[in-house]
């Protein structure tokens, strides 16, 4: 069946092609391919390859019409090969390309105006605007419980001690392996502080987390040296259950 | 009954409206909306009011796109290299619209996006190259369909792109294009 149809699959795959701008469409020669079409048995019967033969030849007729293109920017000495502007691209500075887009470059002139209907629209929009008051959100919040750690945990004095110390630890209890983050930042003191204290050691590059989404487990492991890794990107965890 | 002067001096000033004030995404106005708003012959207003613009260096560009005509006003010349600076435009914002059209052009009228990327990415970073197509998309000077993108209508209107194939030809290096001013990235 796939064989039959192998004519069709490739004049589609083709149209394709061209259209996405990946193949030239002067290398496809119509003429063979309408001929081609045209020796193929039709087995008008089979709907699938009735479908599969009107989409054929559109695919011819859209290679057609960017050749007529093609042929069209060509006679106004808009013709340039892909494979020189991929080199100039390459070749030129930025300030010689910029340069280019100065000499052609015509900008186009319009006015911003306020005609009478916006400017009654705007006023009735403002008539109708509820003071801020009355718009702003009222969201029932619950207050926060330990309101007062929260300012020792913005920006802790000793800092760097409590980074050194924790990544001690997580070198003691890793042994330089990966073992699960949330196990780690479980274990004795503030949880909430150990994370914290933590995301300053991933973020300089002391620790590296690894995410396994399918089994929804976040690993953590020391590393020797300071990564600089090329990817870096902010990782969220959530911290349930009690915070001490 | 109004003089036959007066009234193509107000078509004429009808005409400016409908090209200069912004009404649409795209500047300027299409041949059915001038049909309709200054009659059948206004292409003979549309050059009247061309001769009025002539003098302040503007001049009236029809292009023709999916078999409509568009008329839009642009500057006649193209803008001076200090001028360019104060519109906003970042040097690396510029060779991205100029390779980028470049390439559509050879791809004859479409290319992939991520070519197009691919090709800027020697040069510039990827983000503020994705960042500047966005930006040529939403301004008009690009479209983007399926993960291709084609010459958009401003960049029809705005570039001189028989010029511009013929200079990316021809350029080689900096001093060749023909620069005198001096030229920095701006602060």
């Amino acid at each position: 069946m796939s064989g039959q149809n192998e004519i069709y699959e490739r004049i589609i795959d083709l149209s394709i092609k061209v259209v996405q701008g990946k193949l030239d469409p002067l290398d496809v020669d119509i003429g063979r391919y309408l001929k081609l079409l045209k020796e193929k048995e039709l087995d008008i019967s089979n709907v699938s390859e009735l479908y599969m033969d009107i989409y054929a030849l559109n695919g011819l007729v859209l290679i057609l019409e960017a050749q007529y293109k093609r042929l069209k920017s060509g006679g106004l000495g808009l013709y340039i090969e892909p494979l020189l502007v991929k080199l100039k691209a390459k070749q030129l500075s930025l300030e010689s390309i910029s340069r280019i887009f100065i000499k052609c470059w015509h900008p186009s002139i319009s006015i911003q105006i306020s005609t009478t209907e916006s400017i009654i629209e705007a006023i009735n929009y403002y008539n109708q605007l509820k003071p801020i008051n009355e718009r702003r959100f009222k969201i029932d919040a619950a207050p926060i419980v330990s309101a007062t750690s929260i300012p020792s945990l913005i920006l802790p004095s000793e800092l760097e001690d409590m980074m050194e110390k924790l990544l001690k630890e997580l070198w003691k209890e890793s042994g330089g392996d990966w073992i699960e983050y949330y196990t780690f930042i479980s274990k004795g003191g503030d949880k909430v502080e150990r994370a914290y204290i933590l995301s300053f050691i991933i973020t300089s590059g002391w620790a590296e987390l690894k995410l396994r989404r399918f089994e929804d487990k976040i690993l953590i492991r020391p590393i020797k040296s300071v990564a600089q890794p090329d990817d870096v990107y902010s990782v969220a965890t959530e911290l349930k259950g009690d915070t001490q | 009954m109004s003089k036959p002067g007066e009234t193509i001096k107000r078509k004429i000033a009808r005409a400016a409206q409908l090209l200069l004030y912004k009404r649409h995404r795209y500047p300027g106005a299409r041949e059915w909306e001038l049909k309709k708003y200054l009659g059948t012959n206004y292409k003979a207003v549309i050059e009247a009011f061309n001769e009025y613009i002539e003098p302040l260096g503007l001049k009236v560009k029809k292009i023709e796109e999916d078999g409509v005509e568009h008329y839009a006003v642009i500057a006649a010349e193209p803008m001076p290299l200090s001028e360019v600076r104060t519109f906003g435009w970042r040097i690396d914002e510029m060779a991205v619209l100029v390779i980028s059209l470049a390439y559509i052009l050879a791809r004859g009228g479409t290319a992939s996006k991520k070519e197009v990327i691919e090709l800027l990415e020697e040069k510039i970073v990827k983000w503020r190259i994705e960042r500047s197509i966005e930006r040529f998309i939403r301004f008009g000077y690009l479209e983007e369909k399926d993960g291709n993108l084609k010459l958009g209508l401003r960049s029809k209107l705005e570039f001189d792109l028989d010029r511009l194939v013929k200079l990316i030809i021809g350029t080689k290096n900096a001093n060749e294009s023909g620069a005198k001013e001096p030229f920095s990235l701006p602060p």
